[in-house]
């Protein structure tokens, strides 16, 4: 559990693309948030900035009580290892197989080569990367190249990735957008249980409306780079959400100049 | 761009749609092309002329040809105990560069390659040092080691290292570049360090093409240590050269024989394991 402020986030490419326009909004510990958006709306620059993967253009990201964007390259690492990110993408290293990309999940606890290779990680790590992968029920594809996997396995291969970072606040990508719909779901379910067995705090990107409205405890809906809706998730209608996605050809696009 | 308008052309429907004249047959090449053409035709020429390699010498060299192959058939299996053992140490100097260069190559490419690199000054060190090794020579190389270490498979094993080191790591940076940044980014996100990245992201993504490239690297080295032995830098080219230099044909075409045998060999070898690898990386 780990709080979360965000305040007065901007983000603007070098190109004049504005990602992000002021974004100011508290998780709270053990907060379960959903970011709804279209295509462009900065959410994943969103996260991204509260990775430190990106650095924004003005304003701050509070994690527990330290900065994101003042951190140097070694508060960066501590900061990363309490954070959780479960990617779109997966973002797996496909060569490798299932339990080597869990065991690098541990990476952010180690400094020492032992954990670059399974052949030489501790036994108590080996042992926690079982669990890990029994706790999304994959313990049988160990050994198994990871590119051979489905993407709903390679998926479940990043989650228990994250399981064996062990982080405080969780960030997810889209985590059904490359997924069939069934699939998605089962992601949804496996994820949502681990946040409350955890207690984590979490912020996840969605496409999805009925998603959004059947796991958000709240929703924040950006549009353009602002937020414009910001509020418990039972009270928000279908109406009121599907305007963030329409399209945009009669208001001006806001992009401050 | 000179487009001259047609005078042949049909007449013009109104019609703005319509295609207008064919594009011109040619283009006349601009001045710059034109002046490369003259300079590297001068070149040409001028290179014809020094080495006055007229039609006559060639067929006079035919027979020269045939005198140094009916002194070499049958070749001399004579010294062939030490002609293997010879070419032996030339695979073996070979193979000891390429195995050095390679594992030299990988922190260089590191260095060298954009996405990696610590500082853009550092990687336009790394780079500049990879040329540099590359734009040498190999048998300059040679030559150089054997002051350094003195004559014999010493000197060889070092040029080899640099040789391969040039080509090497050139071509792992360039591949460290191509990587897809996703699962980078994954394990910088858990807060693991650059070199944790390196070992757990880049490292696997990159080694079949590595070992391709250093599987290439040895078959070039391979040739070159044959050559590097008539420098005195080790090895079957040694051999050779006192074969040639004695005036003992038949023996220098069992050499030859035989450094055919081995260069082919480690070709084909190579390009097996070259195959399997890609093949895998792809499926």
């Amino acid at each position: 559990m780990l709080s979360l402020a965000v305040d007065q986030l901007s983000k603007t490419y070098p190109n004049g693309t504005v990602a992000l326009n002021r974004v100011s909004f508290r998780a709270h510990p053990g907060e379960g948030i959903v970011l709804l958006g279209a295509n462009g709306s900065g959410k994943s620059t969103l996260l991204r900035c509260m990775v430190g993967l990106e650095k924004p253009s003005s304003g701050s990201i509070r994690v527990g009580d330290a900065w994101i964007e003042t951190a140097n390259a070694n508060q960066l690492r501590l900061l990363r290892r309490q954070i959780g990110i479960v990617f779109q993408r997966f973002n797996l290293v496909s060569s490798l197989s299932t339990f080597h990309n869990v065991l690098q999940g541990a990476l952010g606890r180690s400094k020492g080569p032992r954990y670059w290779f399974p052949a030489t990680a501790p036994q108590r790590e080996r042992e926690r990367v079982m669990q890990c992968l029994e706790r999304v029920n994959l313990a049988h594809l160990a050994q198994q190249r990871v590119d051979t996997l489905s993407g709903g396995q390679q998926q479940r291969v990043a989650i228990a990735r994250m399981l064996m970072q062990d982080p405080s606040l969780l960030l997810v990508d889209e985590p059904v957008a490359s997924l069939d719909p069934k699939s998605g779901r089962e992601a949804m379910d496996l994820l949502w249980d681990i946040v409350r067995e955890r207690q984590l705090t979490v912020i996840c990107t969605l496409h999805q409306l009925d998603l959004a409205k059947d796991y958000a405890d709240r929703i924040i809906g950006l549009r353009h780079g602002a937020i414009q809706i910001d509020a418990p998730a039972h009270q928000l209608t279908d109406h009121e959400l599907s305007w963030l996605y329409e399209s945009s050809t009669l208001d001006t696009i806001e992009t401050p100049t | 761009m000179n487009h001259r308008p047609s005078t042949r052309s049909k007449p013009q429907p109104d019609s703005t749609a319509l295609p207008q004249s064919a594009p011109p047959r040619w283009h006349r090449p601009s001045p710059l092309v034109c002046i490369g053409l003259v300079i590297g035709a001068a070149f040409f020429l001028h290179g014809l002329w020094i080495s006055e390699l007229t039609p006559l010498r060639i067929l006079r060299g035919f027979s020269r040809l045939w005198n140094f192959l009916d002194q070499a058939i049958p070749p001399n299996p004579r010294r062939l105990g030490s002609v293997i053992q010879a070419t032996l140490e030339t695979f073996e100097m070979a193979l000891v560069g390429t195995v050095f260069g390679a594992i030299l190559s990988l922190p260089v490419a590191i260095l060298a390659a954009k996405n990696t690199t610590p500082h853009p000054m550092i990687f336009a060190a790394s780079r500049s040092f990879v040329t540099l090794l590359r734009v040498i020579p190999d048998l300059v190389w040679g030559l150089i080691f054997i002051i350094v270490v003195g004559l014999g498979p010493a000197a060889g094993i070092m040029a080899l290292t640099a040789d391969t080191m040039g080509f090497c790591g050139k071509f792992f940076a360039e591949r460290i570049e191509e990587i897809e940044p996703g699962p980078v980014e994954a394990l910088r996100a858990i807060g693991a360090s650059q070199i944790s990245i390196i070992f757990g992201a880049i490292f696997p993504a990159a080694l079949p093409s590595f070992v391709a490239s250093t599987l290439f690297a040895l078959e070039s080295s391979v040739r070159s240590a044959v050559v590097l032995g008539l420098v005195g830098a080790g090895g079957i080219g040694v051999e050779l050269s006192t074969s040639m230099q004695l005036l003992r044909y038949d023996e220098a075409f069992m050499v030859i024989i035989v450094i055919f045998v081995v260069v082919l060999l480690v070709e084909q070898i190579s390009s097996l394991i070259r195959r399997r690898i890609i093949g895998n990386a792809h499926g």
